[in-house]
């Protein structure tokens, strides 16, 4: 200890040290705040295994509940096995709070119920993301970037959120991926399965493609201009939109097989109510209650003044559409139908005040300001995990 | 230097002590034993006698208390070394929330100043701007003449932070003696 300082410390430290003596008589009570104390320790020991043992209760009545009632009506049963584990605990690969992404130049970043981001999920070093989506398990965000203003097929890649892994699984004009993760819905020309994606010319053929990755089989569907592809929240079916210059339609396909190779159809109907307008442009996103429609409409012929609504339809029931949102004044550009509420980016008309929104239910006239929002990219929402 | 009266003393203090200590004799004999060097360990950290003498009580019944589980009980005197340097760190972040709530505490007075030494000392009252990790380090390597090693075993950190630690905080002195 050749250092100055630490000599002197030394030094200082023995000094202090000397004015506490050798002899430290103990407390007169020791022995009774010792017992008390192991008493304490005890009890909340105990307590502890109480309160773990009526969570495992609770968690196998809840799980019986849901699951495990059969035969009468009264009677309630109980799995048993030989080994009680507990429940896996859930692990959410997103922040908490989250209830939607927003994919926008170079990020893909994560935003609460007040429109706040809480979280950077993808950060790219070149090209722009136009489009990103979580699985239902929150493991994965699957994105599709392409370089800016490039008008062919992008990078459909998959990040792993836990990992920070990220991979390029295909390339496509649009794309989704169905909530489990399994498959993917592409839009592009050539031949998609294979990898080989060519951009789609306005009004010439286009194909969707549904991509098994466990197999990578795949089933097709010839159709022309689709802005955007939609896996439903039970990976049955595709929505898709189709823009020729005639006007917008909304397609739904019949339900994919589980075994790819046949081609895929699309069913009756068009799940967009037709009143007699003529849609000019169209969005779809599945939330809770069915599928919403951001549609802009005008009254044939084209030119005639365009309006811009908010529709809820059950895609495979066909029912009439029940109006969520409309009203003249507002420049509506996405629907996010999410776990929280359904927002809307808009901006009042004429002007360039983009912000998000809440549409406020029951009242399809009024929006509830949340947030100003100068660039939102594309939102998307995030369904909460089960 | 005085330093080869000490060579040892944490030796000392980790001593086997004896196990099943349930009766009185057994427990006064046991404070008897390690709490004089818990509490020139706590004074230096907090350089107030009344307080160090709250906090040796309260962390000797904390750890005679749970002396059947230890897992080594014969380690008592580090245990006790570590739940003092614990209680103390634990009464010192309490005294900063209570000080940021009634936000009339100037930030100052939470370095408090030994009584027993002059408190002038700018070496001890650099010393008691540390982080109580660094603190404690410093305390054990410099009083104790503790090793790396057994500093680690008795603030149960890893080596290679003890080192960090007594870097970072001769650093820290250094800085505050020139300072002043």
């Amino acid at each position: 200890m050749s250092d100055p300082l630490e000599t002197r410390l030394a030094d200082r430290l023995n000094e202090l040290g000397e004015t506490v003596g050798d002899e430290l008589p103990p407390p007169v009570d020791l022995e009774l705040q010792v017992l008390r104390r192991r008493r304490r320790t005890s009890a909340k020991r105990h307590g502890a295994i109480l309160a773990v043992a009526a969570a495992i209760l609770a968690a196998l009545v809840t799980v019986a509940a849901v699951h495990g009632v059969t035969g009468h009506r009264d009677s309630l049963r109980i799995a048993t096995s030989s080994t009680i584990a507990g429940p896996d605990p859930v692990h959410d690969a997103l922040q908490p709070g989250t209830v939607m992404l927003s994919a926008r130049g170079q990020f893909v970043v994560s935003l609460d119920a007040n429109g706040k981001r809480n979280a950077t999920m993808v950060s790219l070093e070149y090209g722009e993301v136009s489009y990103a989506r979580a699985t239902a398990d929150h493991r994965e965000i699957w994105y599709l970037s392409s370089k800016p203003g490039a008008r062919a097929c992008g990078d459909v890649v998959r990040e792993d959120v836990d990992a920070g892994t990220t991979k390029i699984v295909a390339h496509a004009v649009t794309f989704d991926v169905s909530p489990d993760g399994s498959r993917l819905a592409l839009y592009g020309e050539g031949d998609l399965a294979r990898d080989r994606c060519e951009p789609v010319t306005p009004g010439g053929p286009g194909r969707v493609v549904v991509l098994d990755l466990a197999n990578s089989s795949s089933s097709g569907l010839p159709i022309a201009d689709v802005s955007s592809v939609r896996w439903s929240p039970d990976g049955a079916y595709i929505v898709g939109v189709s823009c020729p210059a005639t006007g917008c339609r909304v397609f739904r396909t019949n339900d994919v097989p589980r075994e790819l190779g046949a081609p895929l159809t699309v069913a009756p109907g068009d799940p967009a109510a037709s009143r007699g307008e003529t849609i000019r442009s169209a969005t779809v996103a599945f939330g809770a209650g069915g599928l919403y429609m951001l549609q802009a409409t005008a009254a044939a012929p084209l030119g005639s003044r365009v309006t811009k609504r908010v529709d809820l339809v059950d895609p495979r029931a066909g029912h009439s559409a029940v109006t969520v949102f409309s009203a003249p004044g507002w420049d509506v550009s996405q629907v996010i139908p999410t776990s929280a509420a359904v927002y809307v980016v808009a901006a009042p008309t004429g002007t360039t005040d983009t912000g998000l929104y809440r549409v406020i239910p029951g009242k399809p006239s009024r929006l509830a300001f949340v947030r100003s929002l100068p660039g939102p990219g594309t939102l998307t929402p995030v369904t909460p995990l089960p | 230097m005085q330093l080869a009266g000490r060579v040892g003393r944490l030796e000392v203090v980790q001593t086997v002590a004896p196990l099943a200590l349930r009766s009185e004799v057994l427990l006064d004999r046991l404070y008897r034993t390690y709490a004089p060097a818990a509490l020139r360990f706590a004074l230096m950290l907090t350089g107030e006698r009344e307080l160090s003498e709250d906090l040796v009580q309260e962390a000797f019944v904390r750890v005679a208390a749970k002396l059947d589980s230890l897992r080594e009980p014969d380690a008592f005197g580090a245990y006790l070394t570590r739940a003092v340097a614990n209680l103390a760190k634990s009464h010192f972040r309490h005294q900063q929330v209570v000080a940021r709530h009634e936000r009339s505490v100037d930030a100052s007075t939470l370095v408090v100043l030994p009584a027993e030494v002059v408190a002038s000392d700018v070496l001890l009252v650099a010393l008691r701007r540390l982080p109580m990790r660094q603190r404690a380090a410093i305390v054990l390597r410099y009083y104790n003449d503790a090793s790396h090693e057994n500093i680690a075993h008795t603030l149960d950190i890893p080596v290679g932070t003890v080192k960090s630690l007594l870097s970072r905080g001769l650093a820290k002195l250094r800085e505050g003696v020139r300072d002043e």
